[in-house]
């Protein structure tokens, strides 16, 4: 659900930018993105496997 | 750059140009995924997560450059763009800094030699650019001419980016379901099934090399 919920969240933007609702769509598409940053610290919760 | 004696003239002109610019932009990142459509569906490489988050930042990229298109050409909505293109910067550092390492597993094949979240990290940084260099050539007086109807070329790219999206969604269903996206399998099935069908072919054929 965490990919297919950030999707759903742009396509509301979509819908938000063709009926000109512009705060609504920048404010959905911020959201969309500070969620999308959330997902990626999740995932790199695996080490970069570095040696010195 | 930003003469205060500008002529409306001028000033029209160099709207038309960056809202041209901003929706060739769209058709460029739109034809990015299409063609990870192509890898997907006709060299059946799953897409892992990392690689959801780098079509999720194309796709907030292009809903930048179409807010741009909608409403007129503004500096927040290429602040809004940048943003997308620069988290799907880092999420494409991310994905080659895991697989550059020796000893790590390869991860998808490769396109002109180059993995393609290589090529997606190179994709976001010609974005940044273009933007930043859109950024040098606006005009405070810009904002305020006021945007016309859409043109058949702008129709295109919002039907072009609704598309792309959908496509997104039915991928990401049929990947995750409505479940936590897990890492995806690598080598994919059709190579491992063709290793298994030798094996198991009256012939007892086997296949070198991978």
């Amino acid at each position: 659900m965490d990919m297919l919920g950030l999707f759903i969240l742009l396509l509301i933007t979509w819908i938000f930018i063709l009926y000109k609702k512009r705060n609504l769509a920048l404010l959905i598409g911020i959201i969309a993105l500070i969620l999308g940053g959330l997902l990626l610290i999740h995932h790199m919760n695996t080490p970069i496997p570095i040696t010195l | 750059m930003n003469d205060p004696n500008i002529s409306i003239e001028k000033l029209r002109k160099r709207n038309s140009i960056l809202l041209f610019l901003e929706t060739l932009m769209t058709y460029c990142l739109m034809g990015v995924l299409l063609a990870s459509f192509h890898e997907e569906i006709f060299k059946q490489e799953r897409p892992c997560p990392l690689c959801y988050l780098q079509r999720f930042a194309f796709l907030g990229t292009a809903m930048g450059a179409l807010m741009n298109v909608r409403f007129g050409f503004k500096t927040k909505y290429v602040a809004f763009a940048l943003l997308f293109s620069v988290f799907g910067n880092i999420v494409s550092t991310r994905q080659i800094l895991l697989h550059i390492c020796p000893g790590f597993p390869k991860f998808g094949y490769p396109v002109f030699g180059f993995s393609l979240f290589t090529w997606a990290y190179f994709i976001f940084a010609v974005v940044v650019l273009t933007q930043v260099i859109l950024l040098f050539w606006t005009h405070p007086k810009l904002q305020e001419i006021p945007r016309n109807a859409l043109n058949w070329w702008e129709k295109g790219a919002f039907i072009l980016v609704l598309l792309c999206l959908l496509g997104n969604i039915v991928s990401t269903f049929f990947e995750c379901g409505f479940h936590y996206c897990e890492d995806a399998p690598w080598p994919p099935k059709r190579q491992e099934s063709l290793h298994e069908s030798a094996k198991k072919s009256p012939l007892n054929l086997e296949i070198k090399g991978e």
